[in-house]
């Protein structure tokens, strides 16, 4: 009754649900390309043409026969790609996976059992979020070598201190609601509050945080690919095949800058909509 | 208060007595720790030399034990790099390091609070959503992609900077501007968000209604309490550029530690890696600490309760 | 002569593509010296009259009318956005005070920043008349409350500053917007009495909104009653008391319990659902108020169905690094009993433990000594194989009628969840059954069946749960505040049907409340409690018109009744409280 500021509705934001339909449009895009790449890809993605190395990308010089050029081997960048694109996509959509159902049993074991093991998950939770994640990731395979399913796992702990964190305080702010309360005096049990009110209840707060979760996994694939730690040649993937360029940057800038246009692209897309599921779903915002 | 210092304390002897365990595990479980800490070829003699040195062939706790003391001794094992001590090869490199990251701080807060303020008072508006755009397209471009932008724009075109090396003032602008920026765009979200939530406060209505100036208000009312926050997030967004630091090092060839634990990884020179993580940890805690300090002093709340 | 008067005020916010009226052609007028109360209930537009005044309406609202203040003609449309007009001198105090201080600032400090920019006083003058302003408002020892922050003063004492800082811009009319609202009726006592003590000293007139229709005719000189955005009535409080003239007051006075025999009939205000805001209260068809009380139903010699005998429970907290140990005797040593089918009324103010017994008796937690026993049944024998034995005898209604339910679900198989958990080899069918059978008992249907809990108001969200805890088939029913969020129109309904839900199932209710008005109307017995102890109980009459505890007596005193406080200043003040003068 005593709003002191009357609220404030945004105004009808046209132009945000075009974004989104767009970053939509782009991450099916995306997605179809990962599934047919083998189909869509003009050449293999490894094939060597030493006849056509360094060819410029149709538009700066090059021909419609390699539409986005070739590498210092002659190799198809367009064809290269789209492997890389589904290499990238999947690793980091495993490794999302992975997190979230770390954190959220995590999470939701800290939050129902109480006690010591909710001691024992806070100080994982502040111990993980205590060391950058990358460092964390770089002495793991300084320690451990490099092979893709360890990369994979590794990734997979990337933020479940996020998932963990959230969903127990959320499943404790949930806990401490009345209806919980009134199902106990009704004599409910515990299982059934947990499965049944409680997860539900956090369930979209996790899908949102998996939204904004995995552009960053994305980035950080490439990041820890393009520093040479991550995915290994002869596999490709989008944050190799940038760093792989970066030695040809000044003779052939089109190695290393399209796939970093499109590793851009498809964050930029995830998290537009990610941006745009957390407003929607945010309680505080209706 | 005492109590706030003793906790913030025990924090951080936990915080770094955890990075120390966590590194003891993966070096016991990931192989032969003294075999890790020497070059693939080092003689059978030097393997149990080192065996006898860090305590191996010890029972498992007094081998913990043993391993914590010498850390603490700081004898962090030789560097594969011309077989110097780790820890000293690493401190060498930690100024160029803190140069750069106190840069890419200073910009990421400087550049991030004005904006974020700027779109908190323009709420809804075009300046509002520009920023805001802005700082998502700033999360999402990859740091290595940027750096490479800059120097192709910046070194190759323009021919107006270095493209690389160091550590000098010019060499600088371009890692630093990197780092900053990718961290302005998350400062602003949070400033933004924190100073509606503060004007969104009923005792902003009230003091908007005595008669102060406007700067005065502001000043007093608004901003600590928008600014109070940002404490969290420094403590976070250290993390994101020292995280940041090693990716724009190895692009812009900047001499710090960040290139040299890469260099390291790919060289699994474990002495310097585990050095580098002992380090990063220290650090994330004192800034916890000095978090958690500042909180106590700043907001009588927890001051005096 | 009136020192201000609003003429014609309109104000409009734009809702689902149109502008929907708040306030429609508002005319009041304030003379100088007087207490001009506003009453109605949420919606009523009583907030947003005032608001607009101080130019507080927000960006998105339309405004139009005229303000006259001392001599001076206002356009409202010119202030309304402005809420740094300074072009009167009026200052506005909340129903939040804590919330309305600056948290990290001392209160000393944010009184005494006006004087040094308004007046360029130094830091030292202008916090010494800070600490003259919070004395003149009754805050003892005031240079060292000004140096404390708000969180560690008490609400009372927050609103106290609140009117002090106010008083610092030297206004010469105050809004007071709810401001006792949030207070205990002891405090608010106090708080009311202040006001009139400016009134009559620094000649100040005051604006004072209330949804308390008791509270504004004992406190006020002249009370305007709003409707649907309009002023149905205005006039001096003993006229409004004496002869309403508008239905609504009427209504509204019926819907009061306290005026109205014990056990008898609320009114009901309909809720016209199918007016819209646009159409004036007066084409709006209220019945006339029938006022033949119905009979109480008497209470005959019955078995106790709830027995509580010394039950305790203490709260020790220890801190860190510390010896003593702090404990807070929530509950200490309590005993009563209930006779079937009547009701037993506890009131108690903040922090009385009125909410630790509550939790007591529903099984949330176990008494730490004392025992409670139901309908023969020790609780721990009930409670010896997990809660639904016990669940089975004792439901609860809570005062959070939105946050009591799962709100991602519809609300009739909330309902039959309860019956499934108590009931489970009923088939499918039959629970759907029940559930509708209780919505129908409780007054709803079919169509409630499938709503979820927001697309419900508060008054059918309380029903709700009315009939989730009762579909269980309970002997007793605690009824923890069970009307205190909700407007008087709809508490007359929840308290009307807990009446007939009582008397067609013989149920055994506890009812907990601060509002002795409701308390006095629902029960049979009465306890007092303050400070975990329960310091008087006995017959509802009895307890009620000849209280022998001195804290009952000031308790009562201070409640804001259907009798008529013949002189203000004699409001019984009741010296400020031990919490008051304490952090």
């Amino acid at each position: 009754m005593t709003d002191l500021i009357a609220p404030r509705h945004a105004r009808p934001r046209r132009r945000r649900e075009i974004a989104v339909v767009l970053a939509a449009g782009m991450v099916i895009l995306f997605i179809l390309v990962a599934i047919f790449a083998e189909r869509l890809a003009p050449y293999g993605f490894a094939t060597i043409d030493l006849r056509a190395r360094n060819t410029s990308p149709l538009f700066f010089g090059g021909s419609f026969r390699h539409i986005l050029g070739t590498d210092e081997l002659g190799r198809d960048i367009l064809s290269r790609l789209m492997i890389s694109v589904r290499v990238s996509l999947v690793v980091s959509v495993l490794a999302c996976l992975i997190a979230a159902t770390i954190g959220v049993t995590l999470g939701l074991a800290a939050a129902f059992l109480r006690g010591w093991v909710d001691s024992l998950i806070r100080v994982a939770i502040d111990f993980h979020a205590s060391v950058p994640f990358l460092i964390f990731a770089l002495a793991i395979l300084a320690f451990f070598g490099n092979n893709i399913v360890l990369f994979v796992v590794l990734l997979g702990t990337y933020g479940w201190e996020r998932y963990a964190r959230l969903v127990r305080a959320l499943a404790l702010i949930e806990y401490e609601k009345g209806y919980v309360l009134a199902l106990r005096r009704l004599g409910a049990g515990e299982m059934a509050i947990a499965v049944k009110h409680v997860l539900p209840n956090v369930a979209a707060i996790i899908i949102v945080n998996m939204t904004i979760a995995l552009p960053e996994l994305i980035l950080l694939e490439s990041g820890l690919s393009f520093l040479g730690v991550g995915i290994q040649p002869p596999l490709a993937s989008l944050g190799n095949m940038v760093g792989l360029g970066r030695d040809y940057i000044v003779t052939s800038w089109w190695i290393a800058t399209i796939p970093g246009i499109a590793i851009f692209i498809l964050t930029l897309s995830i998290s537009t909509i990610g941006d745009w599921l957390r407003d929607v779903t945010d309680p505080s915002l209706k | 208060m005492t109590r706030t210092v003793l906790t913030a304390v025990a924090r951080l002897v936990i915080t770094v007595l955890l990075a120390v365990t966590f590194v003891f595990v993966i070096l016991r479980v990931s192989g032969d720790p003294a075999r890790a800490l020497l070059p693939v070829d080092a003689p059978e003699d030097q393997i149990a030399a080192v065996r006898a040195e860090w305590g191996l062939d010890k029972p498992l706790p007094e081998q913990y034990v043993t391993y914590v003391m010498k850390l603490a001794s700081g004898d962090f094992g030789l560097s594969l790099n011309d077989r110097q001590p780790a820890l000293r090869v690493v401190v060498e490199k930690i100024p160029s390091t803190l140069l750069l990251m106190g840069t890419g701080l200073v910009i990421a807060f400087t550049v991030g609070s004005a904006l974020g303020l700027l779109a908190a008072s323009y709420r809804g508006r075009a300046p509002d959503r520009l920023i805001m755009s802005l700082a998502i397209f700033v999360h999402s471009i990859p740091s290595f992609l940027f750096g490479i932008l800059l120097i192709l724009l910046f070194a190759v075109a323009l021919r107006l900077l270095p493209s690389g090396g160091g550590p000098s003032l010019l060499h600088l602008l371009m890692p630093a501007a990197v780092i900053g920026l990718s961290q302005a765009g998350v400062v602003a979200r949070f400033v933004r968000s924190s100073t509606l939530e503060v004007l969104a406060q009923p005792y902003i209505t009230v003091a908007s209604l005595k008669p102060l100036p406007r700067w005065y208000f502001i000043r007093a009312h608004v901003l600590p309490g928008s600014a109070l926050p940002l404490l969290t997030l420094f403590g976070f967004s250290l993390g994101g550029i020292i995280a940041g630091a090693a990716i724009v090092e190895s692009v812009f060839a900047w001499p710090g530690v960040g290139r040299f634990l890469v260099f390291s990884v790919a060289r699994r020179d474990v002495a310097v890696v585990q050095t580098i993580v002992v380090l990063v940890a220290t650090m994330m805690a004192f800034a916890n600490l000095a978090t958690d300090l500042l909180y106590a002093i700043f907001d009588p709340r927890l001051r005096t309760s | 002569m009136a020192l201000l008067s609003i003429r014609d005020l309109d104000v409009r916010y734009p809702a689902a593509g149109r502008l929907v009226p708040a306030v429609r052609g508002v005319n009041l007028s304030l003379c100088e010296r007087e207490i001009l109360g506003i009453v109605g209930e949420s919606g009523s537009g009583k907030t947003v009259s005032c608001l607009s005044l101080m130019g507080l309406l927000g960006p998105r609202a339309e405004a139009s009318g005229t303000v006259h203040f001392d001599g001076r003609d206002i356009d409202v449309a010119d202030v309304v956005h402005d809420r740094r007009q300074g072009l009167l001198p009026l200052a506005m105090i909340f129903q939040d005070a804590t919330g309305g201080l600056n948290p990290i600032r001392t209160v000393g400090s944010q009184i005494a920043e006006i004087f040094v920019h308004r007046d360029g006083a130094s830091q030292k003058a202008a916090l010494d008349k800070a600490v003259e302003l919070l004395e003149s408002v009754g805050i003892r020892e005031p240079r060292e409350r000004a140096s404390s922050y708000p969180h560690q003063m008490s609400g009372g004492m927050n609103q106290r500053v609140m009117i002090a800082m106010a008083l610092a811009a030297s206004p010469r009319v105050l809004i007071a917007d709810e401001p006792t609202t949030a207070l205990d009726v002891t405090v608010q006592a106090q708080i009311c009495k202040l006001l009139r003590l400016l009134v009559e000293r620094e000649g100040l007139s005051i604006i004072f909104v209330s949804h308390d229709l008791d509270l504004v005719t004992s406190f006020c000189d002249r009370v305007a009653v709003m409707y649907r955005g309009e002023v149905v009535e205005c006039e001096t409080s003993e006229e409004i008391r004496r002869a309403p003239k508008h239905p609504y007051t009427a209504a509204l006075f019926a819907a009061i319990p306290g005026h109205r025999p014990p056990f008898s009939q609320l009114e009901e205000i309909p809720q016209n659902l199918d007016v819209s805001p646009a159409i004036p209260a007066a084409q709006i068809d209220l019945p006339k108020v029938d006022m033949t009380p119905r009979l109480p139903s008497e209470p005959v010699e019955r078995p106790a169905m709830i027995e509580v005998s010394d039950v305790a429970y203490h709260f020790a907290k220890r801190r860190w690094l510390s010896r003593s140990t702090h404990v807070t005797k929530a509950v200490d040593g309590i005993s009563f009993s209930v006779p079937a089918g009547t009701t037993f009324g506890i009131i108690g103010e903040s922090g009385c433990g009125k909410s630790t017994l509550a939790s007591l008796l529903i099984g949330d937690r176990a008494p730490q000594s004392g025992s409670i026993s139901v309908g023969g049944h020790s609780m721990a024998e009930l409670l010896a194989n997990g809660r639904r034995a016990y669940a089975n005898r004792v439901q609860m209604v809570a005062q959070d009628h939105y946050g009591s339910m799962d709100r991602r679900q519809t609300v009739g198989p909330q309902i039959e969840e309860a019956c499934h958990i108590h009931f489970p080899n009923r088939p499918i069918a039959r629970r759907r059954e029940d559930a509708l059978r209780m919505l129908k008992a409780v007054g709803l249907d079919e169509t409630h069946y499938a709503k979820l809990p927001h697309q419900l108001s508060g008054g059918q969200r309380q029903r709700v749960a009315i009939a989730r805890a009762l579909i269980v088939e309970p002997d007793i029913l605690i009824c923890d505040e069970p009307t205190s969020a909700l407007d008087v129109s709809i508490q007359a309904q929840v308290l009307n049907l807990l009446l007939k839900l009582q008397r067609e199932l013989e149920l055994t209710i506890l009812l907990i409340s601060h509002d002795i008005r409701v308390v006095a109307h629902m029960s049979h017995a009465i306890g007092v409690m303050r400070a975990g102890v329960m310091v008087e109980q006995g017959p509802a009459q009895e307890v009620l018109t000849n209280p022998r505890h001195a804290y009952s007596r000031s308790l009562f005193a201070a409640a804001p009744t259907s009798r008529r406080v013949e002189n203000p200043m004699s409001l019984p003040g009741t010296e400020p409280l031990l919490k008051d003068a304490v952090p």
